[in-house]
């Protein structure tokens, strides 16, 4: 087979680096120490002093000591964490634009997408058009456009109403899926 | 789009994660005596008491076995390499094609070009059009199934759907010309870079 075969899909849900990275970084620090033990028992003799360190302090503890319980709990929640954010889908991130009538002879699979930072750059953009808008910031999420404009008019209710409307009318345009809903919120600033 | 190793990420983490889990919650149980109560007759004396300790005095003789200590190393040293192959994983990578062989018939001649050489020239054809302040292109695939990926940085006054329908009819249909094949797929990710703008100052 090819290489690259299956296409690389645009819109992805994030790759939990992070977690996976301090998880990685633990694995090996245990693999190494495991490693540098065994290996230095049977070299030397003798377990390295990490060892004994070790072994001092966890065979001195009982079952039922608080220190016990306490451990036993944060490696319950530790586990819990790592779990979660293994299976928690998060939010993509982008929208797929409609590629319906943008077919073409020359392609076979298609697959248009905008980011949200991109959809959010648009937006800002289309509501800075609007007459009386001072300033504006966008939160874009998976199903949502959320804009805070900043305006020296005391016609909140208007001015919401024509950048939502103006907004709409630029996304619409674009024809994202899945059709984001836009909301505005104004507030008014000293002149 | 660069390639993630988010499946890789989500399995191991899901894996850990239950390991971890499931030994915190036995170790919580045992400590805290729900589990000598939920078990019954012999299997409830197997079950540590809240007085014993963490490591009983056995487990000194049981460390000192040739066998455990080998058995020590190897885990560590299986446990270090998975671990850091996991951390190089973690480096996004483009995944590229090998380059393309476009004729292959040693009796006619060889012709073979670099998939960089062959985005390169999509992203000069790309920055020609009208409304594209920047772009980017990664070719995957082979010479009879290539992939086309671009990313596209377009002025946020610019029509979206027209500039993919020129981008599909402009440099991606030449390429396809170039090519002498149809593409397999072609994936676009747009971004959105504001106009300039001029302000403070009113020409009548």
């Amino acid at each position: 087979m090819s290489r690259g075969a299956n296409p690389v899909s645009l819109r992805r849900r994030p790759s939990r680096t992070v977690p996976a990275t301090i998880a990685a970084v633990c694995v090996t620090a245990v693999g190494v120490s495991l490693a540098w033990a065994g290996i230095a028992r049977l070299v030397d003799g003798a377990w390295p002093s990490f060892v004994g360190w070790t072994h001092r302090h966890v065979g001195d503890l009982t079952w039922g000591s608080t220190a016990a319980i306490a451990l036993a709990i944060v490696l319950a929640l530790v586990g819990l964490v790592l779990l979660v954010s293994a299976l928690a889908p998060g939010r993509p991130n982008a929208y797929v634009i409609d590629d319906s009538d943008l077919s073409s002879d020359k392609v076979g699979s298609t697959e248009f997408v905008m980011t949200r930072k991109a959809v959010a750059k648009l937006a800002t953009a289309h509501a800075h058009q609007v007459s009386g808008v001072d300033s504006v910031s966008a939160t874009v999420t998976g199903r949502a456009v959320r804009l805070t404009v900043s305006s020296p008019s005391a016609q909140r209710d208007e001015l919401a109403q024509s950048v939502t409307t103006a907004v709409r009318e630029a996304l619409d345009a674009v024809r994202l899926t899945p059709t984001p809903t836009v909301t505005a919120t104004v507030r008014t600033t000293q002149p | 789009m660069r390639v993630f190793s988010s499946g890789l990420n989500r399995t191991w983490l899901a894996i850990i994660g239950l390991v971890v889990l499931l030994t915190g919650a036995v170790a919580t149980m045992v400590a805290t005596g729900l589990f000598a109560t939920v078990l019954s007759g012999s299997a409830r004396t197997s079950v540590p008491a809240s007085g014993d300790h963490l490591l009983e005095p056995g487990a000194t003789d049981f460390f000192a076995n040739q066998g455990v200590i080998i058995g020590t190393a190897v885990l560590g040293i299986v446990l270090a390499l998975l671990g850091l192959a996991w951390l190089v994983a973690q480096v996004p990578h483009t995944r590229s094609a090998a380059p393309l062989r476009l004729r292959d018939d040693a009796a006619t001649g060889l012709t073979s070009a670099t998939s960089a050489v062959l985005a390169d020239v999509v992203v000069a054809d790309l920055e020609t059009l009208p409304d594209v302040t920047s772009a980017s292109a990664v070719l995957r695939g082979s010479a009879s199934r290539p992939q086309l990926t671009l990313k596209l940085t377009a002025s946020d006054r610019s029509d979206v759907r027209a500039l993919l329908s020129s981008v599909q009819t402009g440099p991606v249909s030449r390429l396809a010309g170039a090519l002498d094949t149809t593409l397999e797929h072609l994936g676009v990710q747009v971004d959105v870079s504001p106009e300039r703008r001029t302000s403070d100052s009113v020409t009548l």
